[in-house]
């Protein structure tokens, strides 16, 4: 079975807001953090497609990322009936 | 170089490229101390040498010594699996030692389809090299300022650009880091599907060198 693709859309989108919000000063870890979520998820399980989120964030920001423990996987695959 | 042939006639009659020009000209080497001030490895010797040799010989050298990338580490990061990171902050560069068949490495690279460069190949090892290069290129956008991002977003902007990757669809810096990792691996097929992309990489090597005067 062929993997879908990342939703390239859907990342170009959110590097648009994390980039909007970076300007307007309005960009704090919460809401970086909520976009990297949104972004990960948008990769469809290409996590490192997501990587782009690190140019609008701190240093502090990326320490606390990459010390997250990696979230167990919620999909379950559908069984036939 | 003047003397040197770039190419000679093979007895069996096809044409070879000259391996004395390698030896001529020796390529200079990325230096620790000098074009990055640390490097930590989880890599044995020769990988991690083998990775960061993609940056001999590179017309970003003079920059580098310049402004040296603070910190390159290659790790595994499984929590996250990002192919790497830069840290604009810390001017550091990270890259992950962990890469999955078919997920980070593992692509036929086909311009315009491919998703990344770094994806784009069925070594381990290149697929790091091509990483490094990837965040090389922030470092240079974050160095160049102004003048680098100015010359990336016009590219990003014009309406005749075709990005070499998916990655490099957007945002901008990913256009101008994957345009550049292109013109460092795939040349030929940057300048011929992507000029734009072609010119910006020239372009901003251009303003490196200037700045790096």
């Amino acid at each position: 079975m062929k993997r879908r693709e990342p939703n390239w859309d859907e990342l170009g989108n959110i590097a648009g807001r994390a980039e909007a919000a970076q300007k307007a000063g309005r960009l704090d870890y919460d809401s970086w953090r909520s976009l990297v979520a949104e972004a990960d998820a948008a990769c469809n399980g290409y996590e490192q497609y997501s990587e782009f989120m690190s140019h609008y964030a701190t240093s502090e920001w990326l320490k606390r990322l990459f010390s997250e423990p990696k979230q167990k996987r919620t999909h379950k695959p559908k069984r036939a009936a | 170089m003047p003397g040197i042939p770039k190419t000679f006639r093979h007895p069996r009659g096809h044409r070879v490229f000259n391996r004395a020009l390698d030896v001529a000209t020796p390529k200079e080497k990325a230096v620790e101390g000098k074009h990055f001030k640390s490097l930590r490895s989880n890599l044995s010797k020769a990988k991690t040498e083998a990775v960061l040799s993609v940056l001999d010989g590179s017309p970003i050298l003079d920059t580098l010594a310049k402004h040296p990338i603070q910190e390159i580490e290659f790790l595994r990061t499984p929590e996250r699996g990002w192919n790497g990171a830069y840290d604009h902050e810390a001017r550091t560069i990270q890259i992950n030692t962990i890469r999955r068949w078919g997920n980070g490495f593992g692509e036929a690279f086909v311009p315009g389809k491919s998703f990344s460069i770094a994806s784009a190949t069925g070594d381990k090892l290149e697929s790091m090299r091509r990483s490094l290069l990837q965040e090389t290129a922030h470092h240079m956008q974050e160095v160049g300022g102004k003048a680098v991002s100015d010359i990336a977003r016009a590219a990003f902007n014009n309406a005749a650009r075709r990005p070499i990757t998916r990655y490099a669809e957007r945002p901008w810096f990913e256009y101008l880091a994957e345009s550049w990792s292109a013109c460092n691996v795939e040349r030929e097929a940057l300048r011929s599907y992507d000029p734009v992309g072609y010119k910006m990489v020239e372009d901003v090597l251009a303003v490196l060198r200037k700045q790096a005067k």
